[in-house]
């Protein structure tokens, strides 16, 4: 019964979003709001439907109803409730429901929205909204069905089908469910996947204004604000959910690393890739024809990227730690990628191109340059990574031998990309100064220079690193000194025009203040990368109880090695550590880890968890690799020391929440218009040259 | 106003293009490898012992050993076909696999890695290695991809 209730809530879904989509054009054909707002509420009430089918498949998830494919799939009776919650994206079949479902939701969303002055774009918009969500839910309909269950048919076979296949047969229920992937029970797996799905999702509804906008070819200033807050709020998404796909990776994958240049990730980074160059542009106040050209150019780029990306992860076409089981699924997704891009390009084309001239001149060729070449730059990342995945497929075309990318050629292609990234950003706190070369400027300059030589220096008295690794040094301190300076000088202007009006406090948040957060986040992540990448150390031997493993700095020594049951019926081996760093004065005891393997019977399957040690100057990783038993019980220990290894999601974090603070302005608007108008008239008071926040 | 010549346009994607030659084709240079099933790599053990390749083959359960002492882990692939064809011929990924480690005439070949055993290395399960033919007939492998076993469409409880 439930299946066939969820199927037909599905199925009712598509049929509203097809007459959604039928009303739409009609209201364009005829100008009658009447089916415009027709169209309106069939979108809304079809979210509503799938969400009633999701909330009946969790239901099946929590009851562990394993007579139905997906929850057999990924679920077991002694699983926790938390992780069991993950279930949902843990297969194939429940993360493209779950993404499916995001999506509709994006398109309720759209739907609620007032769009005041918008009204040409609307119905454009809602459709454009309303084309990738029909055509996912087909996909999860027809080619993968959360709800189908096990029949078994008279002859003893069984089969997956969502009704019953007739001929005699009857639900097949096995005794327990395969139970999730023991590399995806861990806490950043429970967020990652659902943070990632939305900031791709989300990209969907600055794609469908962006199309709106090419129709209608308005140019609406309000909704070029909605494409900025949308691209924004899908940026932190992503953002996060890299920075937490990431950590799992260092955390589970036993290598203490943390980017593969897997295709799979490349793929997750590609929209991001796109959007920080979009969000470049937006700074520009692109009025300007050609500006806002290649901005709508970025944003349907996105999108397209988006679909790209779960194509590859989903069509097994990509050799990947993530990429879900060849399936039909692969075919539509392409089929569906074809279309949109065309579709897209053809629309960018017709519509929105920019032209061959300039136009006037601008009036602030410097940071027009800097925030250009800083969207072409993530341009060139782009394409680079494109190439690299596009490898295997042209060498097997062209030369009939199959070729692939390592990740070095992504390294080496990169690596001058990410620097230039990181000069470009070093300029971000004396943005959107018009004079350059002023004396405020140069308060803010020196101080800055002063901090990065020094600190270049004592990284190269003191700790002997390379100049490519003294150069990031470099910008860092000197992007951390001058965004003071210029915190200190915003601050002091503000305290001057609020003596003049006479206003106190209030949370108004300058989008200075935003993007130098933000970009202390890029430069924190650079220095957890130059930790990570330039001195990670690497310990590895078999030992006795009693016996060490040392690198450089540290040891650790095995004191015990002890067995157990978990409460889920895993045999588990811990190795008990203590761990010392070498000081001066003696061999020092930081702490004891305990990194343990569990085997898991029903997964046929090992997992090593490792002891970590995390500290702020970097982590220290115990892995236990191997048993030996024997006379002399033997462990095989890995020990990694990843300095600065928490600057990483540290700086991750910090970028995620300086889009947050980008974000913040439109929260506190309405508090903060008649405060403006004051500030106004005391702003047009100060001298001239200061910082105009 | 008349359209004078995009000079502005033309050199700035000539730059472009020009910076995208630099990075990309020394990388590919040092990057790129050949995709080789075990059975191509035997046929020309003389070339792949030269180069970086990447090879693919079904892993020998009985075959892994690791020695914890040297930092060593050893363990057999066999040939399993690259083609699409081929596998659905054989009945799927999965089932392709299990023949590939069930047929005695099917191409091997030993492998070495300094790395401890992968949690997902276990029989009939899908390696992707990257490394060199070595002349002894071992694989050196720098590194090790694997392809775990439940992402396989199961249809059978």
């Amino acid at each position: 019964m439930i299946a066939t209730t969820a199927v037909g809530s599905l199925v009712l879904a598509g049929l509203f979003l097809l007459y959604a989509a039928a009303a739409l054009i009609r209201h364009l054909a005829r100008h009658d709001p009447r089916w415009l707002e027709s169209g309106r509420r069939a979108t809304q009430t079809a979210w509503l439907l799938v969400s009633l089918a999701l909330v009946m498949f969790l239901y099946l998830i929590f009851q562990n109803r394993v007579e139905f494919v997906a929850v057999y799939r990924v679920t077991r009776s002694t699983l926790p409730l938390a992780v069991k919650i993950s279930a949902l994206w843990g297969g194939q079949t429940g993360s493209l429901f779950f993404w499916t479902w995001l999506l509709v939701g994006v398109s309720f969303v759209g739907a609620c929205l007032p769009w005041k002055n918008a009204d040409a774009e609307k119905p454009w918009l809602l459709l454009f909204l309303i084309l990738p969500f029909v055509s996912y839910l087909l996909l999860v309909l027809f080619l993968e069905n959360p709800f189908a269950r096990w029949w078994m048919l008279p002859g003893g076979d069984t089969l997956t089908r969502v009704f019953s296949p007739g001929a005699g047969a009857v639900v097949f229920y096995p005794r327990e469910g395969a139970g999730l992937n023991p590399l995806l029970r861990h806490p950043a797996m429970i967020i990652h996947p659902p943070m990632l799905y939305l900031g791709y999702v989300l990209f969907a509804l600055p794609n469908a204004v962006g199309m709106a906008l090419l129709v209608t070819r308005r140019r609406q200033a309000a909704l070029f604000e909605t494409l900025r807050v949308s691209s924004l709020v899908g940026w932190f998404f992503l953002t996060l959910g890299l920075v937490l796909g990431s950590r799992w990776a260092y955390d589970v994958l036993g290598w203490g690393g943390y980017w593969g240049w897997d295709p799979v990730e490349i793929a997750g980074l590609l929209p991001w890739l796109s959007s920080s160059a979009l969000l470049h542009l937006f700074s520009l106040h692109g009025k300007r024809r050609n500006i806002q050209a290649w901005m709508l150019a970025l944003v349907l780029l996105t999108f397209n990227l988006v679909i790209l990306g779960s194509f590859l992860t989903r069509s097994g076409m990509v050799a990947s730690v993530h990429a879900f089981a060849e399936s039909s699924v692969g075919t539509a997704l392409l089929a569906l990628l074809t279309l949109f891009t065309v579709l897209s390009l053809a629309i960018w084309l017709w519509r929105g191109r920019p032209g061959l001239q300039d136009g006037t001149r601008s009036k602030n060729p410097f940071w027009r340059a800097i925030l250009l070449s800083t969207a072409g730059v993530f341009g060139l990342v782009l394409v680079v990574c494109l190439v690299g995945l596009a490898v295997p497929i042209i060498s097997e075309s062209l030369t009939g031998q199959a070729m692939l990318v390592s990740a070095r050629y992504y390294r080496q292609a990169t690596l001058p990309l990410w620097l230039l990234l990181l000069i470009l950003a070093a300029a971000a706190p004396f943005y959107p100064q018009r004079v350059l070369i002023t004396r405020q400027t140069l308060a803010a300059f020196i101080p800055g220079l002063a901090a990065g030589l020094a600190a270049a220096l004592i990284s190269f008295w003191v700790f002997s690193l390379p100049w490519l690794e003294m150069l990031i040094v470099f910008l860092c301190a000197f992007f951390a000194a001058s965004s003071l300076a210029v915190a200190l000088r915003d601050h002091h202007d503000r305290n001057l025009i609020e003596n003049r009006t006479g206003t106190r406090g209030g949370m108004r948040i300058s989008r200075r203040a935003a993007s130098t957060v933000l970009h202390a986040g890029v430069f924190l992540f650079a220095l957890g990368v130059l930790g990570m990448e330039g001195h990670q150390l690497v310990g590895q031997d078999s030992v006795a109880v009693g016996e060490r493993v040392d690198v450089p700095g540290y040891s650790i020594r095995l004191d015990a090695l002890e067995q157990s049951t978990t409460e889920e019926e895993h045999l588990r081996t811990t190795a008990v550590l203590s761990l010392f760093r070498e000081e001066p004065e003696g061999t020092q005891l930081i702490e004891v880890l305990a990194p343990y393997i569990d085997e898991d019977p029903g997964y046929a399957q090992r997992t090593a968890v490792p002891g970590v040690s995390s500290h702020l100057i970097g982590d220290i990783y115990a892995l236990l690799t191997g048993i030996a038993v024997g006379n002399r019980p033997e462990a095989s220990l890995r020990l990694l020391v990843n300095p600065l290894a928490g600057f990483l999601w540290l700086g991750g974090l910090v970028m995620a929440a300086g889009a947050l603070l980008f974000l913040a302005p439109h929260v506190f608007q309405s508090t903060t218009v008649k405060r403006r108008e004051a500030t106004q008239d005391a702003v047009a008071g100060l001298p001239p040259d200061s910082w105009k926040a | 106003m008349s359209r004078r010549f995009p000079w502005k346009l033309i050199v700035g994607t000539a730059i472009i293009l020009m910076a995208l030659a630099v990075l990309i084709l020394p990388s590919l240079q040092s990057g790129a490898q050949y995709y080789l099933t075990v059975e191509e790599l035997l046929q020309d053990p003389a070339r792949y012992q030269q180069e970086t390749v990447r090879i693919s083959g079904a892993v020998i359960g009985d075959s892994i050993v690791w020695d914890g002492a040297a930092g060593l882990l050893f363990f057999t692939i066999a040939s399993v076909p690259a083609e699409r064809e081929q596998i659905e011929a054989a009945g799927g990924f999965e089932a392709s696999l299990r023949q590939a480690v069930a047929d005695p005439d099917r191409a091997r070949i030993d492998v070495q890695i300094a790395s401890p055993p992968p949690d997902l290395l276990q029989g009939e399960v899908q390696a992707i290695l990257t490394g060199r033919l070595g002349a002894d007939g071992i694989f050196n492998a720098d590194e090790l991809l694997l392809k775990c076993p439940s992402r396989y469409q199961d249809d059978q409880p």
